[in-house]
């Protein structure tokens, strides 16, 4: 039997790979950071970001640490359905395709999703939006610095607190010297990283293990990983496809791209990035299964993936995953970094505490927002509290609330403000009791549907259609002067 | 009732085979969007 230290890297190549990559990603950042001539340019890398970029950023934003080191986790815990239910994640960038059309078509002009919903639905469920996305952000932000502490741990020996911190440092680093441009031109190089390298494990994996002996195995010994009508995982299925939703639609790292991206290719990169998406938490994940088979012993379940990679390619294993871990942080950390700081700047700043400040006060300010974001996701993330997956799911439920509000203040002129404001707080209240009293995999679903039922039957409510060009603020602070 | 042997097999060949496939179709479109002038 294995176990982790035995397969591990040893601690100098871990920190000589760590150099590498981070001094590479922040001289990428530096260079790519020249393009942005103002802060238009560095918060939205000039609204022209092409079909293989615009693609690219956006599956390797979506394949977070999470997705290389959970899917591994859900394939060995629920087996098949487990896998399936990870890609289910990419239905949200599918559907978020035509919501990207349309955002650019009644917003040509905007910034970040809190601009939509204050235009949309007033102050008040602003407020509550920006609550629920900051706390989601940080929540995703937590989770992936902990991912990287955790994988680093698992395949150098590098202490938990030393990996992360380092990893948390570069993605700011590079972030704040190139803002957009920067997080798309190493999304993209990040993005072929993570493909190939997934590649490369999951085919050594066939390579040494039949499997059709893995499916014997798994049928002799945990047939309930094969079983069509697995309860927990199926629950988990449509938990996770909410929470995917919820996460897509609300959140401002997918707005960002709809705005940066070139009008005629937004959807058809939103798109394509969701089929290139798809594949890989099956990809990533089946490996796991191949533990009880190669006769590795899974001490942890959280490293399951980097554990099965490393005993399959020894240290060459050990590195791809290291580096395909690195580059799905890295992607992920960088993209939250600038939108939840344009958001920030933006939204609370701009439109809320300072309206007169100008271009060079928003460009400066959020350069000191990135370091602030990064210094607060890496004091909660220091303490390593709780499972992976349990901190994640933990804002499911919140995120999950948002979904109908957006869709429907997008698409259907009958919603309102009120319908909005309860759907997301009633949704909220309901999905985070059901977290804790019944479990994560129901509470997102749980969230959705009594946020969809709030704003139904406000809707119900006899009321003035909203009027769509409201949206559009340049063109009406324009017409009124 | 549980997931078949060959549908098993089926599903990470084929998941390893999209992922690759992806890899490629975004160098290309790098490519095309290179010599357009249409990468940013």
């Amino acid at each position: 039997m294995d176990n982790l230290q035995g397969l591990a890297l040893d601690r100098n190549t871990g920190w000589i790979l760590l150099a590498i990559f981070g001094v590479a990603w922040v001289a990428l950042g530096i260079f790519w950071g020249r393009k942005a001539k103002n802060h238009e340019g560095f918060s939205l890398a000039g609204r022209n970001v092409g079909m293989a970029l615009g693609a690219a950023t956006t599956m390797a934003t979506w394949v977070t640490s999470n997705t290389i080191m959970l899917a591994p986790k859900f394939a060995l815990e629920m087996g098949v359905w487990g896998m399936l239910a990870y890609s289910t994640a990419s239905f949200g960038l599918f559907l978020f395709a035509p919501m990207a059309w349309r955002i650019r078509r009644l917003l040509p002009k905007g910034y970040t999703s809190g601009d939509f919903i204050r235009l949309r639905y007033g102050r008040r469920v602003w407020v509550l939006f920006l609550l629920v996305s900051g706390i989601y952000s940080i929540a995703w932000l937590v989770t992936m610095a902990m991912a990287g502490g955790v994988v680093l741990q698992t395949l150098s020996g590098i202490e938990y607190r030393f990996g992360m911190s380092v990893i948390l440092l570069v993605c700011v680093l590079y972030t704040l010297f190139g803002g957009l441009y920067a997080v798309i031109g190493t999304d993209f190089i990040q993005s072929l990283i993570i493909l190939f390298g997934v590649v490369i494990v999951g085919i050594a994996a066939i390579w040494q293990v039949d499997l059709s002996s893995v499916h014997t195995h798994l049928m002799t010994e945990q047939p309930a990983l094969l079983d069509v009508l697995m309860p927990v995982a199926l629950l988990a299925l449509f938990n996770n496809l909410f929470f995917g939703f919820g996460e897509i639609f609300h959140n401002n790292v997918w707005w960002t791209r709809a705005f940066a991206l070139r009008g005629e290719i937004s959807h058809k990169a939103f798109f394509l990035s969701g089929a290139l998406w798809f594949p890989i938490p099956i990809a990533a994940g089946f490996i796991a299964l191949c533990a009880a088979p190669l006769g590795i012993n899974v001490i942890d379940a959280d490293g399951v993936g980097p554990l099965v990679a490393s005993h399959l390619l020894g240290s060459v294993g050990a590195i791809v995953v290291f580096v395909v871990v690195f580059c799905s942080l890295a992607s992920s950390i960088d993209s939250l970094l600038a939108a939840t700081s344009e958001l920030f700047i933006r939204d609370v700043y701009h439109k809320w505490l300072r309206p007169q400040a100008g271009e060079v006060e928003l460009r400066r300010l959020g350069s000191v927002v990135i370091i602030l974001l990064g210094l607060i996701t890496w004091l909660l993330s220091l303490p390593r509290l709780g499972e992976l997956n349990l901190v994640l799911f933990l804002s499911g439920p919140l995120v999950a609330s948002v979904i109908f509000p957006v869709l429907s203040g997008l698409y259907w002129a009958r919603a309102g403000r009120e319908g909005a404001f309860w759907a997301i707080l009633s949704g909220s209240i309901v999905g985070l009791y059901t977290y804790f009293t019944i479990g994560w995999y129901a509470a997102s679903l749980v969230s959705a549907v009594v946020s969809l039922l709030v704003v139904l039957v406000f809707a119900a409510f006899p009321r003035k259609p909203f009027d769509w060009q409201t949206l559009d603020e340049a063109q009406q602070q324009q017409s009124a002067k | 009732m549980v997931f078949t042997e060959s549908f098993f097999v089926f599903l990470i060949i084929a998941s390893l085979a999209w992922t690759a496939i992806g890899g490629i179709i975004l160098l290309c479109l790098w490519v095309r969007d290179a010599r357009r002038k249409q990468l940013w």
